[in-house]
Formats: C-alpha cells, sequence, structure tokens
C-alpha cells in the first residue's frame, strides 16, 4: 500500500496550517461555552444548577472514548503496516485520552455527590471508566517499559486493541444493567431528553473539546517527532 | 445562574479542576514541545 | 504470503477469539454485575438475613414519614412494592416519584433497613418553567 497521505511529512504540513486556526475557534467555543453553560442557561427542574456540571463532565466522557477509540484504530496501523504516522500519533493520543477520562471521573463524583449521594458507587458505568484509565496507563506503561521504543509500541498497541471491548461496555452499561447513572439523553431514536437551551452549552463545549483535542495531538506528535529526530541524530555521532 | 446556591461548590471544583487541568496539561505540552524543538539546533 | 499479510491475519484471529472469550465470560457475570435488584426480583431471589444487597425503586407517593431522623418509605417497581426504613439525612434528589437506591439488609422478611439511601435521577433535563408547562398542558411522561 504506498498511499503518499499516510507518510509523516504531509500530516506535519497540513497541520501547520489548520494550528492557528484550531486555536482560534478552541479559545473561541471555550469562552461562548463557559458563558452560556455557567451564566445563561436556565438551572433544570429536577437538579437545580448542579446540572450545569454536565456541560464539562459529558463531553469530557466524549472525548475519552473518542480518544481511545482513535488510538485503537492506529494501533492496528501500528501493529500491522508499521505506520511510523500512526505510531506518532497514538503515542501523542494517549496521554490526552487519560487527561479526559480523568476529567470525566473527577467532575462526575463532584456530580454525584449533590445528586446521589455519594462520590462514588461502584455500578457497571463508573467502574467500566475507571477501567479505561487503566488501560490508557497500562497503554504508557508498556509503551515505555522497553528500552527499544518500536518493542514497546508493539506491546501497547496490542494492548489498545484488546482494550476496545470495554468501549461498547462503557456505552451500553447503563441499558444492560441496572446502574445508578443514567441512560444516555442524546442517542435515544426519539427526541432527546435536553431541552435545547441546555443543549446549546452542551454542543458548545463539545466543539472546544474537540478543537483542544486536535490542537494538543497536533503539538505533541511534533514533540514527539522532534524527540525522534534528535534520537538519530545521536545515534549517528 | 444563581450564586446562593447550595451546588456553588461542587460547580466551581468541577469547572476548576476541568480548566486548571487542561491548561497544565497544555503547558506542560507546550513547555516539552519547546525543549525538544531548541535541542535540535 | 507477506509477513504484513500474516500479521495482519494472526491479529483478527486473535481479536475474534478474545471477542467470544469476553462474551461467555460477561454472560457468566451477568449477574453479579447488577448494581441493585427491583423489589420484584428481589422477592424472587432467596435472600439470607443480614445480606448486604442494594434494591432500586420508585419512591411511592404519599408513602414518606419522618419521625426526627427516623424515615420510612415505600419503593416500587410497578410490581412489587417494599418498606424501607431509613436513619439519616436523605440526599437532595430524594423526592416521591422519583428513583432511588438504597443499600443496607432485609430485617424483617419485607422491611428493609437501609444504611445509604442514594438518589437517582433520569436523562430528561428541561428548565423548570418548561416543565412546570408541560405538566400544566397534561403533557407529562412520567419517566417510568
Amino acid at each position: 500500500m504506498k498511499v503518499t497521505w499516510v507518510k509523516p511529512r504531509y500530516f506535519f504540513e497540513v497541520s501547520k496550517v489548520l494550528f492557528p486556526i484550531f486555536i482560534g475557534l478552541g479559545v473561541f467555543f471555550f469562552a461562548v461555552g463557559l458563558y452560556t453553560a455557567l451564566l445563561t442557561s436556565p438551572p433544570d427542574y429536577q437538579q437545580g444548577d448542579a446540572m450545569r456540571i454536565m456541560y464539562v463532565h459529558v463531553p469530557a466522557s466524549w472525548m475519552a472514548l473518542f480518544a481511545y477509540a482513535l488510538l485503537a484504530f492506529l494501533s492496528f496501523f501500528v501493529l500491522v503496516w508499521r505506520s511510523p504516522l500512526a505510531e506518532l500519533l497514538a503515542v501523542s493520543i494517549a496521554p490526552i485520552g487519560a487527561l479526559f477520562t480523568v476529567l470525566s471521573l473527577v467532575t462526575g463524583s463532584l456530580w454525584g455527590k449533590p445528586m446521589w449521594g455519594a462520590y462514588w458507587v461502584w455500578d457497571a458505568r463508573l467502574t467500566s471508566v475507571l477501567v479505561l484509565l487503566f488501560l490508557y496507563s497500562g497503554y504508557w506503561a508498556l509503551y515505555k517499559a522497553y528500552t527499544h521504543t518500536d518493542q514497546g509500541i508493539r506491546a501497547a498497541s496490542l494492548l489498545a486493541l484488546v482494550g476496545v471491548i470495554n468501549l461498547p461496555i462503557i456505552k451500553w452499561s447503563v441499558n444492560w444493567w441496572n446502574t445508578l447513572h443514567q441512560p444516555a439523553s442524546l442517542t435515544k431514536l426519539s427526541a432527546p431528553s435536553i431541552h435545547p437551551s441546555m443543549l446549546l452549552p452542551l454542543g458548545l463545549m463539545t466543539a472546544a473539546y474537540i478543537f483542544y483535542f486536535f490542537i494538543l495531538l497536533i503539538l505533541r506528535a511534533r514533540t514527539e517527532l522532534n524527540k525522534r529526530k534528535l534520537l538519530i541524530q545521536e545515534s549517528l555521532t | 445562574m444563581t450564586f446562593d446556591t447550595p451546588y456553588l461548590f461542587y460547580i466551581l471544583c468541577a469547572y476548576g479542576f476541568t480548566i486548571f487541568s487542561l491548561i497544565l496539561f497544555l503547558g506542560w505540552s507546550y513547555l516539552e514541545w519547546k525543549r525538544s524543538s531548541t535541542d535540535e539546533t | 504470503m507477506k509477513p504484513k499479510h500474516q500479521r495482519l491475519l494472526t491479529l483478527c484471529a486473535g481479536l475474534i477469539g478474545l471477542g467470544i472469550a469476553i462474551f461467555l465470560i460477561s454472560i457468566a457475570f451477568r449477574d453479579n454485575l447488577v448494581f441493585f435488584y427491583t423489589p420484584s426480583e428481589l422477592s424472587k431471589k432467596t435472600i439470607h438475613p443480614q445480606q448486604h444487597l442494594r434494591v432500586g425503586g420508585i419512591v411511592v407517593t404519599n408513602s414518606v414519614t419522618h419521625d426526627r431522623d427516623n424515615v420510612t418509605f415505600e419503593i416500587t417497581d410497578d410490581i412489587k412494592t417494599l418498606k424501607v426504613a431509613y436513619i439519616g439525612l436523605l440526599p437532595d434528589l430524594f423526592r416521591e416519584g422519583q428513583g432511588v437506591v438504597v443499600e443496607g439488609h432485609l430485617s424483617e422478611p419485607d422491611v428493609f433497613q437501609a444504611e445509604t439511601v442514594l438518589g437517582k435521577h433520569d436523562e430528561t433535563y428541561m428548565p423548570k418553567d418548561v416543565a412546570d408547562r408541560l405538566k400544566e398542558k397534561g403533557l407529562w411522561r412520567d419517566a417510568r
């Protein structure tokens, strides 16, 4: 498969153009998103102002899942085609995904305390998200455990692929088992059960998180590339 | 938002932690990039 | 066969095998993954006295009685109803007609002694005035 666009050089040329645009849009969506989430959107009829935590909690959870799906997809290319670009991106994604998972867990427990009456319960949803965090840390630990990164990345990629099984478990845990966590509001086939005035800040915050994700991805991938160039230079001298 | 909500503490913690972590992670990644690109020369 | 294709094949076979294994394990453990039982599930199970468990249901309207810190209420899943006794502060989301999960044990055959009461909310979010208007128009659909 000789496809030129999977070469790292093309990715970095395209990302150079997109980077400043992403920063601009990211700042814009964070500003508007936080403003509507905290100030202009109405409180919930049941939960009052506490449901404002949803606007930072739900996008963080979505991004944690999205990052993992992307990581697993790239790991497949690492294992089968030994693609250098996939390797660069996968290694850059893992810490970002872990960050979003931590954000999801922490904001979730800060929401759970006033609403459920507990910071943490061992229900299927919460436990499977905790497993996601362990998968991200396991990926990183395996990657770093080997002195040669091309050995480490293979072990880590295999773990990432095996861990994909956790994604459907997280997604449908609230439907398969009795959980304290409520089911999804947005993926129901009927009308979503979030009022439009609350959907707006959720959408804006999600957009902000997506741009944050790609800004960090480009930044970390560049760092990773620089580090590898340095290693090659060192080995030559 | 009414600022006398009984949930203010939890809301501020959640938003504060999120924004703090996002900025911290961005700053750390930026410094790493800075270090990796200056060493090059 | 190129090594690339061999890797692709081994990987796919391995993942499919793993998927089947995990599917079978999850079926085996299905019962243990349940966070709470409903009152009707509870009545079908053989429960040892003092066994620690969680039961979830909707708080029956007008069933809540307060006697200082002692609270008693009934929870239902529309099939069976269970009496719950609890000492302590109730969570903010505890309301008649709302879901709760109680943690504790059966003190008598039909009375549940709760140590913890967890409020459960559904996936509906809307402003208060919208909810009020829906109720006025009679368009209110209860979560259950």
